[in-house]
């Protein structure tokens, strides 16, 4: 089983993402929701599609030497504003 | 309205407006005449003004485009080049629809990634000077003209993407407000009448010698109050700003826009991109031109 296999969140069927200069855009080629990520949005996305959230977490919070709690606070509301704009969705629906 | 077409337009598209002789190939945009458009009942992909008020409908459909314009008239674009109008309009706003909305949304529908913007070029290279209508685009190009630079056009960019990335205007000409002919100091029966702005003939302001040349930047012009100043956007921010100047071919079959999507990475990539502040009036004209001949020099 690989790393994608377990991602915690994929790419909706029709979203687009396109790495920029080491950023991140996704587009929605259905609703033509445009997104931007900086470089720490497009890590905290591509760690998320890439395998479970808490492993994201950890491996996020060793590069950023940020707080736990604001780092998982901040996720949390960058995975909510996305999935709501319909450019990113549970692997796991449950 | 008699004569040939015109052919001096991007992509090898002759562009024949109504009246006009246009060879019956396949490559020439050429309205045929007035007729009764249905109105698909499809979802529209809706254009807003900068105050979000909705001012134009597109669908794209498999084998034409519906534009309805809302409160002026809807256009029926055929993918053989095929255009009707549902209603009669003057001559100059027929004109004005067919080369500044309908040939960029052809040119992009048939794969060419299209940017609304001008034209401009020196030294071996070129600008495209974008921004919403009514920023200066057409002002400052005029103005550049005036020093030398030379002008493709004032409305569109066709990029080309190979080793370098070329650019060539959709077709040649500048309209300017009668305020830009006073500030420029032309003489105020330049060009001609085509709704509401003095459209210059081709080879005059814009040449119509103009060669795929490669591009240095894309500038987005902003007016201001203060002062001139360039800023270079990057990385997402810089592909955000593309994809808000290109006509979207989303608008068609097949995977258009995802192509628009991978082009403006790699045009973010390969080329300076920014925004320009551009202080209003003579002066500001002149401090812009300054920037954009240091940024097309350091592009170069």
């Amino acid at each position: 089983m690989s790393a994608d296999d377990q991602a915690a969140f994929r790419f909706p069927q029709g979203v687009l993402a396109r790495e920029v200069q080491g950023e991140l855009v996704l587009l929605n080629l259905g609703t033509e929701q445009y997104y931007g990520l900086d470089q720490i949005g497009a890590d905290i996305v591509t760690r998320l599609t890439r395998g479970p959230v808490d492993a994201a977490l950890i491996a996020l919070e060793s590069t950023y030497s940020v707080d736990g709690a604001v780092l998982r606070t901040d996720v949390e509301a960058l995975i909510e504003e996305l999935v709501a704009a319909g450019l990113l969705e549970a692997t796991d629906p449950r | 309205m008699t004569g040939e077409a015109l052919s001096r337009v991007a992509g090898g598209i002759r562009v024949a407006l109504r009246g006009v002789h246009h060879p019956s190939d396949d490559l020439s945009l050429r309205v045929v005449g007035t007729a009764s458009i249905a109105i698909p009942e499809s979802r529209p992909h809706v254009g807003l003004t900068p105050d979000g008020q909705p001012w134009r409908r597109v669908w794209a459909l498999p084998d034409r485009l519906v534009l309805e314009y809302l409160d002026v008239v809807t256009v029926q674009v055929e993918d053989d080049g095929t255009v009707f109008f549902d209603e009669d309009l003057p001559a100059d706003v027929e004109e004005h629809l067919v080369y500044d909305h309908v040939l960029p949304l052809f040119l992009a529908r048939r794969g060419a990634v299209v940017l609304h913007g001008a034209v401009l070029g020196s030294g071996g290279a070129a600008i495209v000077l974008s921004g919403p209508t009514g920023a200066g685009k057409s002002t400052l190009s005029a103005y550049v003209a005036q020093l030398g630079w030379t002008v493709g056009g004032d409305d569109g960019a066709v990029l080309s993407f190979a080793a370098d990335v070329t650019v060539e205007p959709t077709y040649p000409t500048v309209r300017l407000t009668p305020d830009a002919v006073q500030l420029l100091d032309l003489p105020v029966d330049v060009g001609r009448d085509v709704a509401g702005k003095r459209r210059t003939e081709p080879g005059s302001i814009a040449t119509t010698a103009w060669t795929p040349t490669r591009l240095a930047a894309v500038v987005h012009i902003q007016p201001t109050d203060g002062g001139a100043g360039f800023t270079r956007l990057q990385g997402a921010e810089a592909h955000a700003s593309l994809f808000a100047v290109t006509f979207h071919a989303d608008l068609g079959p097949g995977g258009l826009l995802r192509n628009v999507v991978d082009r403006l990475a790699v045009l973010a990539e390969t080329v300076t991109v920014g925004r320009l502040a551009v202080p209003r009036g003579a002066r500001g004209l002149a401090a812009a031109e300054r920037i954009l001949a240091t940024v097309i020099a350091e592009g170069s």
